[in-house]
């Protein structure tokens, strides 16, 4: 069994080895091709050692005169008596074999038993015998002639390849038995004998076949040839009487120098896939020795990855223990700054009470100086405690109904409104996950912006409103106030810089920085926008996952 | 009348402690404040040692006790006092500026009686001051064995004897 669908080139040698023996103990042309076609159909399978061929056939052109009385008779019927010269050229049904029952002996399969080749249009009626006929170089008229000269050409052989056979025009029967029968390809091979009549066998196979694998079939024409030369001169069909003579001089001839052109084909093919192989190897190699490189230079990139990575964790440690020291300081000092505070404010007091008899007004106005300052530091040092403090308390995370959150805030907010007329637009907020008591920090600081800044307008309009999307929730605070110039935007939100000169507008500075760390915490963003003399607006989003950015610590 | 000594002011903050007085002057209290700067001082006057021999018997009605002090650290003191059989009831409120989790913690598992953080404004600081010596030196009913406000010659010294 031989796999047509990856036919090598052992296989053609083994194959064309059966061929050669089929001529064992035949006795005639006709039964040697009968046993060629038959071994072709059984042996030739596809990948899965199903059979791949529908039918195999073997033709012979014989002069009429010669043929068998079946095939003149059925040569007589379909194309009248004007065929019916002795010496009419006659391509003709030797041997069949195939799926169907009938197609297993020329005598009961139904196309055409022979056809008569009268002249090249008759030849043209079947296409692949003329395409193959054509293949040798020759013209059909000169098959159908019979000229001398072909007996002398030595390229007496030839195959010819349909890479796909549906809607090939070579093949006409294309519903009753191409797609009938699954033909997806066609191989013929054929030759010359030195009688000078045509051979020529046809697989019409079920599976495709690759131009690589017709191009080793030249050989098995050969070896056909060989089989089929003991009967090169008769007798040829079975009922055929015997030969009385040997093999003469010129039949040997022919003999051998077929012999030797099947010996120079082997060479050649032998050569040629040596070097297809070569190629490959070289190939193979070749892109072996890229993918190689390829890996040293991808394990290179790695080895840099990993050493960038661990130089990178090493700085973000670095940058961890610097962020803990600057916090533990800054707690510490702002924790030991209460103490003279404490003592400022005290002893301004007492200092204030003793001259609250004196008409010095100068002097307790300074005095009265000292204590406002000692308690605006005392309040900054809160601001930066709580600050501080705020980096090393765990956050806590639950829903946080921002609607009631706002409300509180502003109702905590009631003493610094005192009797200002402020109106309150606040939509319908969204609820996020987040740390109650850090978010209503962040909403204090940015409402008590808003009062503030709007302290100059007889009414302070205050929006908030909120919008969702698939990653983040993000809030916004507008208010009419003073506004602030777009230009510095950047500096809002830094600790302790400040827009406004500080004696039209008290605070600490450390508000807004303190909402960035908030947000920042939560995984969102905190920035503004605003207009010198038309107010300002706030912006916070809050991611809808609740994400913590972790600064390793917990 | 003799002014007794009912009020314990641990504090090493000269500052501290004249503006501590000055709050408890405004209830009148100041006279009844015995100042000492250190921890070994305090305890040399609880123990009636050292120089404090000779004072007389008697526990003060109230110890205000600041915990950054040089030499026995504020805490350690409240823990020598509340492990003291003889010492343990005299209530001690903490007077700090800390608000360390820790100090806090500490100080209540001794068996602290109040923590007080001092307030950074002073008119807070007044009011606080004011409020906890009207309470632990006036209306609170001080343990058996504390020193008697106003007594006359004559009379006992103390309530009683400590418990």
């Amino acid at each position: 069994m031989h796999d047509l669908t990856h036919f090598s080139l052992a296989d053609m040698l083994e194959v064309g080895s059966h061929v050669r023996a089929c001529c064992n103990g035949a006795e005639s042309l006709q039964a040697v091709a009968q046993r060629i076609v038959s071994y072709l159909y059984r042996d030739l399978r596809d990948a899965h050692g199903a059979r791949a061929t529908a039918m195999v056939r073997f033709f012979l052109t014989r002069p009429f005169g010669a043929l068998p009385l079946p095939y003149q008779e059925f040569i007589r019927s379909t194309h009248g008596d004007e065929s019916a010269a002795d010496d009419t050229i006659c391509l003709s049904l030797m041997a069949t074999s195939g799926v169907e029952p009938d197609w297993n002996s020329p005598s009961t399969s139904r196309t055409d038993l022979a056809v008569p080749l009268r002249d090249a249009n008759m030849i043209a009626t079947a296409p692949m015998i003329n395409a193959l006929i054509a293949q040798f170089g020759v013209d059909a008229a000169s098959v159908s002639r019979r000229d001398q000269q072909l007996l002398d050409s030595r390229d007496t052989f030839s195959v010819f390849h349909i890479a796909e056979a549906r809607g090939s025009p070579y093949l006409p029967s294309q519903a009753e038995f191409v797609q009938e029968y699954d033909v997806r390809s066609v191989l013929g091979f054929g030759g010359l004998l030195p009688s000078q009549d045509l051979f020529a066998v046809i697989v019409f196979a079920t599976v495709p076949i690759e131009r690589e694998t017709a191009e080793l079939f030249p050989p098995l024409t050969l070896s056909t040839k060989l089989a089929l030369a003991p009967f090169a001169y008769g007798p040829f069909f079975s009922g055929d009487s015997p030969r009385t003579e040997g093999p003469s001089d010129a039949e040997r001839a022919w003999r051998m120098a077929t012999l030797e052109q099947l010996i120079d084909l082997h060479e050649s093919t032998a050569i040629e896939q040596s070097r297809h192989l070569e190629e490959r190897v070289t190939s193979e190699r070749e892109a072996r020795e890229a993918l190689h490189r390829v890996n040293e230079r991808n394990v290179e990139y790695l080895r840099r990855i990993r050493d960038l990575n661990a130089s990178l964790a090493h700085q973000v440690e670095q940058l961890e223990a610097v962020n803990q020291e600057l916090e533990a300081f800054s707690y510490s000092v702002s924790h030991d700054l209460r103490a003279p505070l404490r003592h400022l404010s005290g002893f301004a007091d007492l200092l204030m009470r003793q001259t609250v008899d004196e008409t010095d007004t100068d002097a307790k106005r300074y005095v009265q100086f000292i204590k406002e300052a000692s308690e605006h530091a005392g309040k900054l040092v809160d601001d930066l405690l709580s600050f501080a403090r705020m980096g090393r308390t765990e956050m806590r995370r639950s829903r946080v109904d921002m609607n009631s959150l706002v409300r509180l805030v502003i109702s905590e907010l009631q003493a610094d409104i005192g009797d200002r007329v402020v109106t309150w637009r606040i939509a319908k907020l969204p609820l996020i996950i987040a740390d109650p008591a850090m978010i209503a920090l962040v909403v204090k600081n940015l409402l008590s912006n808003a009062l503030k800044y709007t302290a100059t307008r007889e009414e302070a309009i205050i929006e908030i409103e909120a919008t969702r999307d698939e990653r983040e929730t993000h809030f916004s605070v507008r208010d009419n106030g003073i506004g602030f110039d777009m230009q510095y935007v950047d500096k809002l939100f830094k600790v302790f810089q400040r827009l406004h000169r500080s004696e039209d507008f008290a605070g600490s500075g450390i508000g807004l920085a303190h909402v960035q760390r908030i947000v920042r915490r939560h995984g969102g963003r905190a920035w503004a926008e605003g207009k010198v003399g038309e107010g300002a607006t706030f912006h916070f989003s809050v991611p809808n996952e609740a994400a913590e950015v972790t600064d390793g610590r917990h | 009348m003799a002014d007794i000594e009912r009020i314990l002011l641990v504090e090493d903050d000269h500052k501290d402690v004249e503006l501590v007085l000055s709050a408890l002057e405004e209830n009148h209290l100041a006279n009844e404040v015995l100042v000492v700067r250190d921890g070994e001082e305090a305890l040399d006057y609880l123990y009636r040692r050292s120089h404090f021999r000779l004072r007389r018997p008697g526990n003060p009605a109230v110890v205000l006790l600041d915990l950054k002090l040089p030499k026995v650290h504020g805490l350690d003191v409240l823990r020598q006092i509340k492990s003291d059989p003889h010492l343990r009831s005299v209530p001690v409120v903490v007077l700090t500026s800390s608000t360390e989790e820790p100090d806090l913690a500490q100080s209540y598992q001794f068996g602290v009686n109040a923590y007080v953080v001092k307030p950074v404004e002073f008119g807070q600081f007044v009011t606080a001051l004011k409020q906890i010596g009207l309470f632990w030196a006036v209306i609170n009913e001080p343990p058996p064995g504390s020193l008697r406000r106003g007594a006359y010659p004559g009379e006992p010294e103390t309530n009683g004897e400590p418990g």
